[in-house]
């Protein structure tokens, strides 16, 4: 039994405290899956909280027979950001947020060389990374980062195993199109 | 960008998407093909060096300060708090329910008095006026609803004839006195 699951279990009877921990816990992982799939902080930060509240609320549902407690979260993570985003595609984006939504650029004259290119190229993967539909950024971001087989893919994306693996394929076909046309 | 083949082979190799006999016959052609070898090669680095390139861009990304579980906590209390009534109210209705079902079941599981009941069989032949000192034995009824019963059929049945006039004729024993033998 995980440090994970045993903070579940003892939620699950009501102990208070392991609530707080069980939070603390997962909390830097489900942002950064959040920070994955919007790529934007303040929407990562509410996602984020709000799909901690939800599970926090609900462990009552969550079966460890069934699935891996990171598995559930990543679900209900992945369900909070697609209504983001949904949501999102009515709100007019400022013109504010439309001129940072390049990066920052690195003051590179501080930086040695080999630490520079691997900054430069982590970049340009993430902008890559930026370029992907939705659905193959979702797949990619749980494959490559979270490391899920397909089989937590599908249920997490709730689709066929086999959809989950030619959504991988497909995205990384993409990103290496992509940079390979930024000569990465 | 046009990918071909043996690409698209080498990718779901990479990613483990291939069937077992699929992945049996292309490395049989691995063994024999040291160009295809050395594009696979090529090929895992791009991979991992994506692969790499998101993990190192999420492992920079840290939650805010103020992405605490105090945060969510109020909320936690508040929701959970309802969430507890409403479980007690479920509860308390549920036993309620079964409170009146097992009232009912116990209720009618009491067997009720049969008014219908057939009294014992009784004589009802019209009685003559000499019987009614001994009328029919009641002794086969214990019960106070039988006793009951029977008094009622008895009063109806053996009432005594409605015309008096209709009396058979009482024979009037007038005791004879022998006077020859007191020899006067």
């Amino acid at each position: 039994m995980t440090d994970i699951d045993q903070l579940v279990a003892r939620w699950q009877t009501g102990e208070q405290a392991a609530a707080e921990h069980l939070y603390n816990h997962v909390r830097g992982r489900t942002f950064r899956l959040s920070m994955g799939l919007l790529g934007n902080v303040e929407d990562a930060e509410e996602v984020t909280q709000d799909a901690l509240t939800y599970a926090l609320l609900n462990i009552g549902r969550f079966d460890a027979n069934r699935a891996q407690f990171t598995t559930w979260l990543h679900t209900i993570t992945v369900s909070r950001c697609r209504d983001k985003r949904r949501r999102k595609r009515f709100l007019l984006e400022s013109i504010t947020e439309w001129l940072q939504s390049g990066r920052d650029i690195v003051d590179t004259d501080l930086l040695p060389e080999q630490a520079l290119d691997q900054l430069m190229s982590q970049a340009q993967i993430w902008q890559a990374v930026e370029t992907l539909s939705p659905t193959l950024r979702e797949a990619i971001v749980l494959r490559y980062w979270a490391q899920h087989s397909f089989k937590e893919m599908a249920e997490i994306l709730s689709c066929p195993i086999g959809t989950a693996q030619s959504r991988v394929r497909l995205g990384y076909k993409k990103l290496r199109a992509v940079l390979s046309e930024t000569n990465y | 960008m046009e990918i071909s083949l043996d690409t698209d082979q080498i990718i779901a190799y990479l990613h483990h998407t291939m069937s077992q006999s699929e992945r049996t016959a292309f490395e049989a052609r691995l063994r024999d093909d040291v160009a295809l070898r050395g594009r696979l090669s090529d090929e895992r680095a791009m991979m991992r060096k994506i692969s790499g390139g998101i993990s190192a861009e999420l492992r920079q990304q840290t939650p805010p300060t103020q992405m605490t579980f105090a945060a969510i906590a109020p909320k936690l209390n508040k929701r959970r708090a309802s969430t507890r009534w409403r479980e007690n109210f479920a509860t308390s209705f549920v036993a309620l329910v079964a409170l009146v079902i097992i009232s009912f079941a116990v209720f009618y599981s009491i067997p009720e008095p049969d008014n219908n009941e057939v009294a014992p069989a009784i004589n009802t032949t019209q009685l003559a006026p000499d019987d009614w000192a001994s009328p029919p034995s009641l002794s086969a009824t214990p019960t106070i609803q039988t006793i009951l019963t029977q008094t009622v059929t008895l009063t109806t049945t053996h009432t005594a004839p409605q015309e008096f006039d209709d009396l058979p004729t009482i024979p009037t024993r007038v005791p004879t006195v022998d006077l020859s033998d007191t020899g006067e």
